[in-house]
């Protein structure tokens, strides 16, 4: 599925994992070089380096990112049970 | 955005709840934007979330359908069994099987978050945690499963929605598939899917 193999049990949470299949995903679909989380990044810095390699790359931008974030948080506080 | 520098000086959020927006965050808008397919995403988490765990409840499951003694004890103190198989860990330490039978289809939700059964599932799956899961399911069960799992039940067959929580985390031990008789454990364990075990699913036929 992707070039980088995580043991079993190496996501921690399911955020590891989103990023995870996220930047595989990019990968496969050619919008990422390969090895973008390389294999000895720590799985806390993968969302970092999975922005910066999308702002870098002319992809996203940090302030559509901030208004992404508001957006899900905005949801999340919606949702979030007394 | 707070950004820290861990030991190899890679760069990391320090806030979990913001991390996890983040990424939610970059997920959709890379889908927006068609720099990948939401499929694709998530098809690779599936993978890695089957790699990881639901094919330890299957043997759970399989272990069950194959010695009497061991379902028995599994009904009674789901946790003690599972851990027999060396099955256990953090989000499993209250764990109860339920037993579905032909007049009864058990189904699992969490209605305030997403609380699962961490060492026997794997990691919950994104609809699992989503609030119209958690609501339909309670409200109207019997069309959700046909609606959005394509699980038609018999009006003959009561639906019994469990909501998990932090104290007590439920999964389903599905009836064994017909023409199942000789099968080995490990063959039987290759039918139990993840959804078999929440209860929005079947297992695979032989």
């Amino acid at each position: 599925v992707s070039p980088v193999t995580p043991a079993p049990g190496r996501f921690e949470t399911p955020w590891h994992l989103r990023a995870y299949a996220l930047a595989a995903a990019l990968e496969e679909a050619g919008s990422l070089p390969t090895d973008a989380l390389p294999p000895g990044a720590s799985s806390a810095a993968w969302p970092v380096l999975l922005e910066r390699l999308l702002v870098d790359g002319g992809h996203l931008s940090p302030t559509e990112i901030d208004a992404e974030v508001a957006h899900h948080a905005a949801r999340v506080s919606r949702d979030v049970h007394p | 955005m707070s950004i820290e520098h861990g030991p190899a000086q890679q760069p990391y959020l320090v806030d979990e709840a913001e991390v996890e927006l983040r990424v939610k965050a970059l997920e959709s808008l890379a889908v927006e934007k068609g720099l990948v397919s939401g499929d694709a995403v998530e098809r690779i988490a599936r993978h890695y979330e089957q790699d990881v765990g639901p094919m330890l409840g299957a043997r759970v499951v399989a272990r069950a359908w194959t010695d009497p003694a061991f379902k028995v004890r599994l009904l009674s103190d789901a946790t003690a069994a599972c851990a027999e198989l060396g099955v256990a860990g953090l989000r499993g330490e209250h764990l109860r099987a339920l037993e579905d039978t032909p007049e009864v289809h058990n189904v699992v939700v969490c209605t305030l978050c997403s609380c699962y059964p961490w060492p026997v599932l794997g990691l919950p799956p994104s609809w699992y945690k989503s609030p119209e899961y958690r609501a339909r399911i309670v409200l109207e069960p019997r069309r959700t499963l046909a609606d959005d799992f394509g699980l038609v039940l018999d009006d003959n067959v009561v639906v019994r929605v469990w909501d998990s929580n932090s104290e007590l985390r439920y999964f389903v031990l599905p009836e064994p598939p017909v023409d199942a008789a000789g099968l080995a454990e490990d063959d039987l364990g290759r039918l139990v899917t993840r959804e078999a075990m929440i209860g929005v699913g079947r297992v695979l036929a032989p």
